[in-house]
């Protein structure tokens, strides 16, 4: 999944990401470039928020959480590599298999600590590589490639 | 496991002392935390400083700095509700594939 920013300033969040236990107001500059493109490692819903996970400007070693409405989705194919988990509070979360086999492997990622710093890395390899795959072949071509496929073995 | 209070980590030069200051002065940015995914430290944050576990979340400097090499920047916990502050640690990235990117690396 790719996302391009389209505005990298608080003053246009909707008035639900600006409460204060997000720490934003509109006079805050996000680390972003608006119309450059960012991958997306993993995202969550909560309480009709959206927010992805990139690594913004500033990344140094852990992706940060950003709001949705300061991109816009240029390539919305999933990651293959991507797990849904939903709390019992509501929260409902895609990322990769580890962010949820540890409930604290963001929390660990984002210490520092050594195999989850190491995992991200590997991870974000994979899934960058991933996001910038050619684009697989449409349904009706594929449906029309197994159809040939067993006309032949039909003989 | 720590169980106490953790004491701010002591800037190790001017330029991370710069940057703590500037930390401590600003809101800094939300990594996680708070209502909807509390922290792991969150029980012990509210043993030693009170609160509710959703109330406390961990958060960034703003800033960073790069001093030898390595890209500086900073991390706490607030509390959401009464807006203290607690546990100011430096997080130190060198260039990729550093073993001193790891926890405990200088």
């Amino acid at each position: 999944m790719i996302i391009r920013c389209i505005t990298n300033r608080g003053n246009r969040l909707p008035e639900s990401y600006l409460k204060p236990e997000f720490y934003y107001t509109p006079e805050t500059d996000f680390p972003l470039t608006i119309g450059k493109e960012y991958v997306v490692y993993a995202f969550y819903t909560f309480e009709g928020n959206l927010w992805y996970y990139i690594c913004d400007d500033s990344y140094t070693y852990y992706p940060m959480q950003n709001p949705a409405p300061l991109f816009e989705v240029v390539d919305s194919r999933m990651s293959q590599y991507w797990r849904l988990h939903l709390s019992a509070n509501g929260l409902l979360e895609f990322a990769f298999e580890e962010w949820f086999s540890d409930p604290y492997f963001y929390d660990k990622l984002t210490d520092q600590d050594e195999a989850e710093v190491l995992i991200f890395e590997r991870l974000k390899k994979l899934m960058d590589v991933e996001a910038y795959s050619p684009h697989p072949l449409p349904i009706s071509a594929e449906y029309s490639q197994v159809e040939t496929s067993l006309e032949l073995v039909r003989g | 496991m720590t169980q106490g209070a953790i004491p701010d980590e002591e800037p190790k030069n001017l330029p991370e002392k710069l940057l703590l200051q500037d930390a401590k002065a600003s809101l800094g940015k939300r990594i996680l935390g708070g209502v909807q995914k509390p922290l792991g430290d969150a029980p012990r944050l509210v043993a030693v400083y009170g609160g509710e576990p959703g109330d406390w979340a961990k958060m960034a400097s703003t800033q960073t700095v790069i001093i030898d090499g390595a890209v500086v920047e900073v991390h706490w916990f607030r509390n959401n509700k009464t807006g203290e502050t607690v546990e100011f640690k430096f997080k130190r990235t060198y260039p990729q594939k550093s073993p001193q990117n790891l926890k405990g690396g200088n």
